[in-house]
């Protein structure tokens, strides 16, 4: 049996060096390994703990020890005879390159003439963090059957630990991953609104404006645990400051799912809306109002914005921040396109995105 | 003709570092996705690129550079929040500029492609992987 990591000699054997079938053993997979290098040993031991769907795995000799400690262990047994200096010295660099949350069970069969208690600290020594279970021989063979069952069944409660710190480890990159893209994010909101802004008090209140609205937004991502969000509660969500208008505004559509990205870029699109509706638009006027439907047409969704009765429109000299961010969106992100009209009567716009960049995957 | 190409897939990112470079008189064209990015490429062939390395899924980035590389010996730069840490992830690029990052550092990392490009020799800056 060759593995990885080429060993000869224990020496070179490093628990990482455990191939990619180590991923998640059960307690099939996991072979009992006995070192017996010494006359009839080998088979009593087979004949032992055989038959009870343990995998033995008898090694004759140190290399194939070595090798044998390569790949995925349920336990170790080993007896007085064959903890020779070499071995125990192989075994002990073995066990000390074990990663943290390794502790290889070892059972030893030892003879019946020694003292335990005089032993017990010496081995615990010469084999440092390893789950050492010590018998005596004779021993009947049920009880050696249960220990080693118990000894298995502790090295798959580690294998366990690792998978758990492994994921863990996985999601602690992807935090850092997401809060670094939540900066740069923030970085890039703010360097729109400042090269918008003349002055410093429009520049904090637009910039908190829409720091607002991202944190708004991802509450509704959280909620939905990064998946597939409806649209529906993106809109709730979004439109929730602008509630003190009551029915002034009016929102009506289907419930569809949408991915993250799209729920995220629909809430900071209708923030703008809303924020230049109450500023300059239907709702900066008594009695103005302003209609969101959404339903999907063709191959599109189409999010239509509305403005009524409000005061006489005039289409704005410079391109402000939102009209840059929703046309960059809807065009280069999202495959649709953002139609802004600037009619006397009212405002109105109209978002189209294509279904293929907005709903979840199947 | 526009020497650089912005491949980045979150808009907003996007949208600020055109603007920021704009504003520095360097003027790029941006793509939303590989398949973009290598179509712009082909029709503007980049000198320089920065390239997200997460685009439509995590890591496309390396391959876009790779092929940027390759076809146009474009002379490419990651954007991201993850450190690479193996010379493995690295693929093509020369460097990392790792996000969030500020408008000056966004604009001392092309300017120091160019000197790069014209004379061999790297500035100074953080970007430059070993």
């Amino acid at each position: 049996m060759e593995c990885g990591c080429g060993a000869v000699g224990l020496t070179e054997v490093r628990i990482e060096d455990f191939p990619a079938e180590a991923e998640a053993p059960g307690a099939k997979m996991l072979p009992v390994v006995a070192y017996a290098p010494y006359g009839d040993d080998a088979y009593a031991i087979k004949e032992l703990l055989g038959g009870d769907g343990t995998t033995i795995e008898v090694c004759r000799e140190r290399q194939e020890l070595g090798r044998a400690l390569c790949e995925p262990v349920g336990a170790l047994l080993l007896t007085q005879e064959a903890l020779t200096g070499g071995v125990a010295r192989d075994l002990g660099e073995f066990l000390r390159a074990q990663e943290q949350w390794s502790e290889l069970p070892i059972v030893l069969l030892l003879e019946s003439t020694l003292q335990l208690e005089q032993v017990r600290e010496g081995l615990q020594r010469m084999l440092p963090r390893a789950k050492l279970f010590m018998l005596q021989r004779p021993l009947r063979k049920t009880v050696l059957a249960s220990i080693v069952k118990a000894a298995v069944a502790a090295r798959l409660r580690q294998y366990a630990v690792r998978d758990h710190l492994e994921l863990q480890e996985t999601l602690r990159r992807e935090l850092n991953h997401r809060v670094k893209n939540i900066l740069a994010t923030v970085m890039s909101i703010f360097n729109l609104t400042k090269s918008r802004t003349s002055d410093r008090d429009s520049l904090v209140t637009e910039f908190q404006g829409r720091l607002n609205a991202l944190t708004a937004a991802h509450e509704v991502m959280f909620a939905a645990d990064y998946g597939s969000v409806s649209v529906g509660a993106v809109i709730e969500r979004a439109l929730a400051p602008f509630r003190t208008y009551g029915s002034r505004i009016e929102c009506s559509g289907p419930d569809i799912d949408l991915v993250p990205e799209a729920g995220l870029m629909i809430a900071l699109s209708l923030y703008e809306l809303s924020t230049n509706a109450s500023k300059y638009g239907a709702l900066s006027a008594d009695g103005g109002r302003v209609r969101l439907t959404w339903d999907v047409r063709e191959t599109n969704l189409v999010l239509e914005w509305r403005e009524t009765g409000g005061p006489a429109v005039e289409a704005p000299t410079r391109t402000g921040y939102g009209t840059t961010f929703m046309r960059a969106i809807f065009a280069q992100n999202f495959a649709g396109e953002a139609t802004l009209d600037y009619a006397p009567e009212g405002f109105s716009a109209v978002l189209a995105a294509s279904l293929d960049k907005v709903l979840p995957k199947p | 003709m526009k020497t650089l190409l912005v491949v980045e897939d979150n808009p907003l990112i996007a949208l600020s570092v055109v603007e920021d470079l704009r504003e520095a008189e360097i003027e790029a064209n941006v793509a939303h996705d590989s398949a973009e990015a290598l179509r712009i490429a082909e029709q503007e062939p980049p000198r320089y690129a920065l390239v997200d390395i997460d685009l439509e899924k995590p890591g496309a980035g390396i391959e876009v550079a790779r092929q940027l590389t390759e076809r146009h010996q474009t002379i490419c730069v990651y954007m991201s929040g993850q450190t690479t840490g193996t010379p493995g992830d690295r693929g093509a690029a020369v460097g990392l500029l790792s996000k969030p990052f500020v408008t000056s550092a966004l604009v001392t990392c092309v300017k120091a492609l160019e000197h790069f490009r014209e004379t061999g020799e790297r500035e100074a800056g953080d970007f430059w992987f070993d």
